[in-house]
């Protein structure tokens, strides 16, 4: 398909040493371009201001937001949580299970440390995908109903959590099982994704973020559609219900 | 586009009366006179002047939209560079956009680059009859006396290429009419030019979206400042006798008290009492249309 | 089983009475596209968005004018991260290179996410033949497949239909109990669906952007089915128009809320999932094998033929929603994989046939609306009237339209020409009135047309220019 290669840029470029050519017009803006409108305007607020603004934003794209005043606490909501949604599902460990299997990426400890230990006391099994990579493994994946990640980075003005694949962080804990609980620590806590920009840029360390993995995902909500009559059904494919833990610093 | 702005406002202007207006329309181009006469502006009007063109520029037909183009040029362009006229007026959102505005790319393509700097020239100072009174003439209201509703359709031309709305609308909401909003007032009617042969069917179906959003105003008039959009629209009302009227607004603004806006189309037959007797058409009003599920998606 | 109300088969005109003769459908495109767009509005309401639109104009313009070397930083980039890029000319080229792909691999099925560049060439259809179940996932191609229909909107391809249609359909085929709520009905779609990504062999997306910076492919949707495609099956395939590049990664963001705000007002979508290559050693999931297919198909064309300016489009569907022809005949009666305006500008530049697309640049007014939603502000009504005048350049129309526009601009060059004809007409058209006391309700061909729905008056008995004539003689217009 080499040729197609050498026609396609041969034809480019020359419609655009065409001096007449219609648009674009030979004298076109030079990188960088001026201005870049943010997601959404704002100063920048302390942490607490940046976490209500989070679970305001969170809560009006359908999801949920606790927001600890300490690590403990933290770590007490997202045992509730994860014990509400189990029982509301009729997956109590204890009352409707033995064991009830939980998807958990493997490097949740570094932000919440203890969890495990406090889920696996209450009769959560919790699993890693990395335990599970054989195609094999992928059916039973996909029975999972809860999964339990961190983020990279958050957004407040938009509710939206940064996601990179990589080592522990599995791709499918976000995003097959029905729950997905978010712990994020308000350091990875931004006013928006511009202002997350501006800081790795600032270390020439954006485009290293981005291409640094194999994926990034941006995630603002759980899954939902409104393809049937304008009308809004959640869960479509990934995650029908999200709630986010955010851990002071 | 950039409009002159006049030290004092000018006393002598060029009428452009519209092939239309001319031919078929004569009342509309009588009430321009008579209300740019009663703000003390002598009116021209060039008898050489024919038709600006649209309908073949529209369609694709260059060679002969230049032909009319400069036809146009001719007739108008000498009296500017004589001083005869300070301005000229339209009472056409439509034609004064093709004379304005389309002119300058349609000579610059052709390549016809002396006309092209005459229309350059003349855009300056073309005006749509209303912008021409409240934004040159700086009139406020005036003291046209009509004793029902009447509500106001944008034209598309004079809306998203002269950017002419607050005018109408300023004029129509100060001058003694009770002037009330429809919805959609800034959607296609469907008239298009030849569009509303070429594509009959479209366009009846925009135009009966058109006439439900004017019904449900519950106005009796229905103005605007085209007589090819008033065409289509007061053909259709006129076809299922519907109680409304399209007028031209220079008409509804040149109203005396006694008057009847209601010569435009000869015999109109019934009374102007309600718009109930509308054929059933699928509901699009904006207020109609449930809105579940607001942020989804 | 519901039948679709449009054939798009069928030729212009019969497509056209098909839909506006169909209340149903009308009302069903009437609410989707009036919420899209009053959210639209309320999203852009928010912020300065005439600086948004126009930031987005001068990026994608920056595009086009380096778009070789953004093509070729992007190939390299994605190289470098592990990808393969093809390149395809056109459709038959890019099919190939796909369907090359699955044979190779052994792949049985595939799983697709949304995406207008493979409906533009075919590529279900093209896999079929060769044994390759295609399953498509985004919840409104879903049902579009079921119903084997064709999306009717960009963005939302299955608004022309309401949720009974839907539930009948699922009746039909996924033997579902009747139900009339789209909660029910999509947990349904998502079972089903979920056991086709678990086994399926290959996933395909389009590309709503790609970062020439990183070699990244960015796809943007609410439901998730972009990230399943593109993260369970062990082939991952992009298929992407080369027009799609931004420069860099702050880039991609400005284009991601320009197309977020303007398809479906919202701020951000659910999901932006951002590709840059298969999977690394230490990742759990993902994909084996990452390949991006750069789609010309008629694009470069379209830039040497002057229509450079329909290439920076982000496929939004905001000019659907706010075209009021849109609203009235719906995406099928285009007959095209892109319908509204600006499938009216783009269809015939990617024609192979010009008579089979030869009425879309006329089927517009000309009202503007699409130009003033469009986020990136293209000129799709002055792109609409350059197709008209390529048409009869190419002598596309009928003889007797020219022959009618040349006469006509004769009679219009002379006043005295002009007059005479007047004259003519007017006594004609007068003629016309006596018949029916008044108005014309019947005009001869070509006019019957404007006759079918609306009546006509006949011309005034004395043009303006006599009236004025009688004025200055005698002091009042008489």
């Amino acid at each position: 398909m080499n040729n197609a290669r050498t026609q396609i840029l041969g034809q480019l470029r020359h419609a655009l040493s065409n001096p007449q050519l219609a648009y674009p017009p030979r004298e076109s803006p030079a990188l960088p371009l001026t201005g870049r409108t943010p997601v959404t305007a704002g100063s920048v607020p302390g942490d607490e201001e940046l976490s209500k603004r989070f679970r305001t934003e969170l809560e009006e794209l359908h999801g949920t937001c606790d927001v600890a005043v300490n690590s403990v606490e933290a770590r007490m909501l997202a045992v509730q949580k994860v014990m509400a949604w189990a029982e509301e599902d009729g997956h109590l460990p204890g009352r409707d299970t033995d064991s009830t299997p939980v998807l958990a990426w493997l490097k949740l400890e570094e932000v919440m440390p203890g969890l495990t230990d406090a889920l696996q006391d209450r009769g959560f099994d919790l699993r890693h995908p990395e335990d599970m990579a054989r195609r094999e493994d992928r059916s039973e994946i996909a029975e999972f109903r809860i999964g339990i990640t961190t983020a990279y980075a958050a957004f407040a003005s938009t509710g939206s959590l940064l996601l990179r694949s990589g080592s522990g962080h599995s791709r499918v804990a976000s995003l097959l099982p029905f729950y997905h609980l978010a712990v994020v620590s308000s350091d990875a806590l931004w006013l928006n994704a511009e202002a997350w920009m501006a800081h790795e840029q600032a270390h020439q360390t954006l485009s290293q973020a981005i291409r640094g993995c194999s994926n990034v995902s941006l995630v603002s909500g759980p899954s939902k559609s409104a393809d049937i009559e304008s009308k809004l059904t959640l869960g479509v494919h990934g995650p029908r219900f999200l709630h986010a833990v955010i851990i002071p610093s | 586009m950039h409009r002159k702005s006049f030290i004092s406002p000018p006393s002598k202007v060029a009428l452009f009366v519209t092939c239309m207006v001319d031919m078929m329309y004569p009342q509309v181009g009588i009430a321009t006179v008579e209300l740019l006469e009663m703000q003390g502006v002598e009116v021209v009007f060039p008898e050489g002047q024919t038709c600006c063109g649209q309908p073949a520029f529209n369609s694709g037909y260059r060679d002969e939209a230049v032909q009319m183009a400069t036809h146009f040029l001719d007739v108008f362009y000498p009296l500017v560079e004589n001083g005869e006229i300070e301005a000229i007026v339209v009472p056409s959102g439509s034609c004064g956009t093709m004379t304005s505005h389309f002119y300058t790319r349609l000579l610059q393509d052709a390549g016809e680059q002396r006309y092209q700097a005459q229309a350059e020239v003349l855009s300056e100072i073309t005006f749509e009859l209303t912008e021409f009174l409240v934004d040159v003439l700086n009139i406020q209201d005036l003291p046209c006396i009509y004793p029902g509703k009447v509500t106001y359709h944008a034209c598309c031309h004079l809306l998203r290429e002269l950017s002419v709305d607050q005018q109408p609308r300023q004029l129509l909401s100060q001058s003694g009419v009770e002037f009330v909003e429809m919805e959609g007032s800034a959607e296609c009617c469907g008239f298009g030019g030849l569009f509303a042969v070429k594509n009959e069917p479209i366009s009846t179906a925009m135009g009966k979206a058109k006439l439900q959003n004017a019904a449900g105003s519950g106005a009796d008039i229905v103005t605007m400042c085209d007589v090819s959009c008033m065409t289509h629209i007061q053909g259709l009302m006129h076809r299922q006798q519907s109680g409304q009227r399209a007028v031209h607004i220079a008409e509804l603004l040149n109203l005396q008290p006694g008057a009847s806006p209601f010569e435009t189309l000869g015999t109109h037959r019934k009374a102007p009492e309600s718009a109930q007797d509308l054929p059933p058409v699928p509901s699009r009003r904006w207020q109609d249309i449930k809105l579940d599920g607001d942020d989804a998606r | 089983m519901v039948t679709m109300p449009v054939d798009v088969t069928a030729d212009f005109k019969t497509r056209v009475k098909q839909a506006v003769s169909d209340p149903r459908l009308a009302e069903n495109v009437a609410r989707a596209t009036i919420s899209l767009t009053l959210k639209r509005d309320q999203r852009y309401g928010e912020l300065q968005g005439q600086q948004l639109r126009d930031e987005t104009r001068q990026m994608k313009t920056y595009v086009l004018r380096h778009l070789p070397q953004l093509l070729e930083q992007f190939e390299q980039n994605v190289q470098m991260n592990g990808g393969q890029v093809h390149w395809a000319q056109d459709a038959a080229e890019a099919n190939h290179i796909i369907g090359n792909l699955a044979e190779q691999k052994n792949v049985r099925k595939v799983v697709k996410s949304k995406s207008m560049a493979t409906e533009e060439i075919h590529l279900n259809r093209h896999l079929e033949a060769a044994g390759v179940e295609c399953v498509e996932t985004d919840l409104g191609e879903y049902i579009i497949q079921l119903a084997e229909e064709t999306p009717s909107h960009i963005v939302a391809p299955v608004l022309h239909k309401n949720v009974d249609d839907i539930s009948r359909l699922f009746a039909d085929k996924l033997d579902m109990p009747r139900t009339l709520d789209p909660q029910e009905l999509c947990a349904k779609a998502r079972s089903v669906l979920r056991q086709e990504f678990l086994s399926a062999d290959m996933g395909i997306s389009g590309c709503n952007f790609a970062i020439a910076d990183t070699g990244t492919v960015c796809i943007v949707t609410n439901e998730g089915n972009g990230r399943l495609v593109s993260t369970l099956p062990r082939i991952y395939v992009a298929v992407m128009g080369i027009e799609k590049l931004v420069p860099t990664v702050q880039d991609a963001f400005l284009q991601y809320q320009a197309l977020a705000r303007s398809a479906t007002g919202q701020k951000v979508t659910v999901y932006l999932s951002m590709t840059n290559g298969p999977r690394q050693p230490e990742d759990a999931d993902g994909p084996e094998e990452f390949h991006v297919v750069l789609l010309d198909n008629g694009r470069a064309q379209m830039l040497e033929d002057g229509y450079g300016e329909a290439l920076m489009c982000i496929r939004c569907g905001a000019c659907l929603n706010v075209c009021p022809v849109y609203k009235q005949i719906s995406g099928h009666a285009y007959g095209n994989t892109y319908s509204g305006p600006i499938g009216a500008v783009i269809s015939p530049l990617l024609a192979q046939n010009i008579e089979e697309v030869k009425e879309l640049p006329y089927a517009s007014t000309l009202c503007g609306a699409c130009r003033d939603a469009c986020p990136v502000q293209i000129d799709l009504p002055g792109m609409l009237l350059s197709l008209r005048q390529d048409l009869v350049e190419k002598k596309a129309l009928p003889r007797i339209e020219k022959m009618g526009m040349q006469k006509f601009a004769d009679v219009m060059q002379n006043s005295k020409s002009y007059s005479r004809f007047g004259g003519m007409a007017g006594a004609g058209s007068r003629a016309f009135s006596l018949l029916t006391g008044g108005s014309i309700r019947t005009l001869p061909p070509p006019l019957h047309h404007w006759t079918k729905s609306r009546d006509m008056p006949p011309f005034a008995r004395r043009s303006f220019r006599q009236q004025l004539g009688h004025r200055r003689r005698t002091g009042d217009w008489g």
